[in-house]
């Protein structure tokens, strides 16, 4: 459910207002009351089960570790019980039909009948982050949050809360115990963030959405090669400047409490390898996979096999890692993103394979030419990736565009203004690339500023739709 | 500026601050006048058409505009036709007065098409009010089918994106509260100039493939027509729709005489439906009774033409054959209303 702007204009003010009227000790609280409040806009159950899973894991997160000693049990069933609540509602829609079925069948119930049930808000990230504290305590690398705010607070931070960034326990947790302090250089910046985020999601990622064919992934044979190709990087750049958008967003109004919180691209499209791709590329869940899946898996693997080059060791962990990235974005209207997932792993799996022998270069020491083409590659196979990712398609549907952008005769209408958008897009991220800042646009003398932030609230005011922005895209995960 | 607390300070602005946001909010208010005022100046007023009125739906602003020119030329309006694409393609206003005069019932009205694709039942009530506060028609034909009353929008066509009610400008006209939207579309000329602009940059996609005809002489394929099957499966009459309806009949009470036209489908539409002919009667039933309850008037094509396949285009639309005797025969009901 999105909430109207006026709604979300007035609670970050009171929020922000509110925060900086009260006393210092006081602050934490505040922001974890709001969290609360924003949760409880989408109802009450959403608020109760985040409450109990914070409890869950605040009391779990005291016993993972006892006298310093890791408990290995404790730890089994922190993680147990915490996908077992990602896996319910995942995968909800599918098995409790049939449990209802089975259910009347044997009299326990008295009718049958097909359920909807969505995933709760930002439970898919909330749940990561409550593995990563119970990991993080139980190495030993972290103590238990004390009292009963930090913790709840580190779960339910409302920037954050909806789609991320899957912030890492320490880092968060370390911030809230130390004052801190706003001054004009961080309302600039947590500002400058927040328009930059607008002006991706608005002027550039809904705008591209618009562009892409109604029909386009559902009955491809309609619609030209080129068009196909064009709808394919429509949607690419569509995605990362909507989940980047929102993450500037995030990142901004937390900035203006004072708390950073981590970048989740960085210039994805310029990537020149898979492996590259997916450090620019939702870098928070990327970092969150590697230190939890990637790395046990490859150190338990590398027991059993200990040389580096053997297959299993090459090709098993990059294809379990992307497969669980597949099915942490798993929902009912994303069920290809299982296909999506695999054509990651083959990619990282064959990418790791090729170079397996040779010196491990990293992609800016490569000469010009094999950059160049790198980065063709891997946007060429990203996008072909990004048909199943697509909601509401089928497996028929993605190998129907496969195919029709090969083969399809249907001449293209060809809509240059796919291109200009996305031209802006990556001329935006040259700026960043080439500056090393986000709001680079801060260095500049006022008077450029000005006419930046004029011309940005412009285009923001001209392109936002009737009917206001539209959803950002990772809500929904 | 310095919020304190009282253990310290946690926010510490220093002047000076804001000066950026004060400077560009500056720069756009004189971009702003100075595009008002070159919008006004007549050499200019003349070249701008200014056809958006910022609405989710920009085939209604279209129709809106077309309107417009349609009065101006033509004088007041006589009647105005409302429904889906099944009205926009299947009725004639040129052919139904034609054919209104040629009964001797009078001189040929002055009628306008206002059927808009992809409109639903729901969208029909606000739709309806806003022509007759605005066009004042004597008749106001609602052209309507099964389709519109679906409780599976999504495949009628409707999205939340293209609902053209929640058009700031239609819902100000309506008087649901004040919008600054709709205000500057009434006053400002520059912003409807950049309406338009926009429109044209930000318009929809621009490679819209027509679907296939399917073949008339089979029954609808379950695969190939999915959408039309779930548009009508296990029909039932959404309330939302019949809301809607409620408003369109109100407008009797109002002074426009109210008609509600059930459009004639193809044969073999009647297979889409889970249990065939009964589901369209209900549709009938469900639409019929509160017509006839406010003291409208209900006619069903559906029951009174005769079409063959050459009428259709596909199975609900019709062709200009069909549309030649549907809007005939229109024309001959309302020849002999009193």
């Amino acid at each position: 459910m999105p909430l109207p702007a006026p709604i979300l204009v007035v609670l970050a003010v009171a929020a922000f207002a509110g925060h900086y009227a009260l006393p210092r000790r006081w602050q934490n609280a505040w922001l974890l009351l709001v969290s609360y409040g924003v949760v409880g806009l989408w109802g009450w159950p959403v608020a109760a089960l985040l409450a109990a899973s914070t409890l869950l894991n605040l009391a779990l997160g005291r016993r993972v570790r006892a006298e310093g000693r890791p408990r290995r049990g404790v730890l089994a069933l922190g993680l147990a019980a915490n996908l077992l609540l990602l896996l319910h509602f995942k995968l909800a829609d599918f098995y409790l039909p049939g449990l209802a079925a089975l259910a009347a069948q044997v009299g326990l119930a008295d009718r049958t009948g097909a359920r909807t049930v969505l995933a709760p808000l930002g439970l898919s990230y909330y749940t990561l982050q409550a593995i990563a504290y119970l990991v993080a305590v139980y190495q030993g690398r972290l103590a238990p949050a004390p009292g009963w705010v930090a913790f709840p607070l580190y779960l339910a931070y409302f920037p954050k809360l909806i789609a991320g960034p899957l912030e890492p326990p320490g880092q968060f947790l370390a911030q809230l115990e130390k004052p801190r302090i706003v001054d004009n250089a961080a309302v600039a910046r947590g500002a400058g963030l927040i328009v930059l985020g607008l002006f991706r999601k608005i002027v550039l990622a809904d705008v591209l959405f618009g562009y892409i064919p109604d029909l386009a992934f559902h009955r491809p044979f309609l619609y030209g090669r080129l068009d196909l190709a064009l709808a394919l990087a429509a949607y690419a750049f569509a995605l990362y400047n909507d989940f980047a958008g929102y993450t500037n967003l995030a990142r901004g109004v937390s900035a203006l409490f004072g708390l950073e919180l981590s970048p989740n691209f960085a210039q994805p499209f310029f990537a020149r390898s898979f492996g590259e791709f997916w450090n620019r590329w939702h870098i928070s869940l990327s970092h969150w996979l590697r230190e939890y899946v990637f790395f046990p898996l490859s150190r338990a693997l590398r027991r059993r096999w200990p040389d580096r080059t053997h297959p299993v060791n090459v090709l098993v962990p990059p294809l379990v890692v992307m497969l669980a990235s597949a099915a942490w974005h798993f929902t009912a209207a994303h069920k290809m993103v299982l296909v999506w997932g695999g054509l990651h792993g083959l990619y990282l799996a064959g990418e790791q394979w090729l170079a397996r022998g040779g010196p491990a270069l990293p992609p800016d020491r490569w000469p010009r030419w094999r950059q160049a083409l790198g980065a063709l590659v891997v946007f060429s196979l990203t996008s072909l990736a990004w048909v199943p990712f697509r909601p509401g398609i089928g497996l028929w549907h993605t190998l129907n565009y496969w195919r029709s952008l090969f083969i399809n005769s249907v001449p293209s209408t060809f809509d240059a203004r796919v291109l200009v958008v996305i031209a802006l897009s990556l001329g935006l991220d040259w700026l960043q690339a080439r500056t090393g800042d986000e709001v680079f646009v801060l260095r500049w003398p006022l008077w450029a500023r000005a006419l930046t932030l004029a011309a940005v609230s412009a285009a923001i005011g001209f392109c936002l739709a009737p009917v206001g922005v539209t959803p950002f895209v990772y809500q929904g995960f | 500026m310095a919020l304190r607390s009282p253990s310290g300070r946690t926010l510490t602005l220093t002047w000076p601050f804001g000066r950026t946001v004060l400077l560009a909010a500056l720069l756009l208010a004189l971009a702003a006048g100075a595009a008002e005022g070159v919008a006004r100046v007549p050499a200019v007023q003349t070249r701008l058409t200014l056809t958006s009125t910022d609405n989710p739906n920009p085939d209604f602003d279209q129709l809106l505009f077309e309107l417009d020119q349609h009065v101006a030329q033509h004088g007041p309006l006589d009647c105005v036709v409302i429904g889906s694409s099944l009205a926009t393609v299947g009725f004639s206003a040129d052919e139904f007065s034609t054919a209104y005069a040629a009964t001797g019932a009078g001189d040929p009205p002055n009628c306008f098409n206002f059927g808009l694709a992809a409109l639903v039942a729901q969208q029909a009530g606000p739709l309806a009010r806003l022509l007759v506060a605005l066009y004042h028609p004597r008749w106001l034909i609602f052209a309507t089918s099964a389709r519109d009353f679906s409780p599976n929008l999504d495949l009628a066509g409707y999205t939340p994106e293209n609902d053209l009610t929640r058009g700031a400008w239609v819902r100000y006209r309506l008087g649901e509260g004040f919008s600054l939207t709709g205000w500057l579309v009434d006053n400002s000329r520059a912003y409807r100039a950049a309406l338009d602009v926009r429109r044209a940059l930000l318009a929809g996609p621009l490679s819209r493939a027509p679907l296939p005809s399917p073949d008339l002489t089979l029954p609808p394929d379950p695969v190939q027509e999915d959408r039309l099957f779930g548009l009508l499966a296990n029909y039932q009459p959404t309330a939302a729709g019949l809301a809607g309806l409620q408003q369109v009949l109100a407008l009797q009470a109002e002074g426009a005489s109210v008609y509600v036209v059930e459009m004639p489908v193809h044969p073999t539409y009647l297979a889409a439906f889970t249990h065939g002919a009964a589901d369209l009667a209900l549709f009938r039933t469900a639409v019929q009774q509160p017509t006839m309850a406010a003291g409208a008037t209900f006619w069903s094509a559906e029951l009174e033409l005769s079409l063959s396949d050459g009428d259709f285009d596909d199975r609900h639309h019709l062709s200009a054959a069909g549309r030649s005797v549907f809007s005939s025969w229109l024309a001959g009901k309302l020849a002999v209303v009193p």
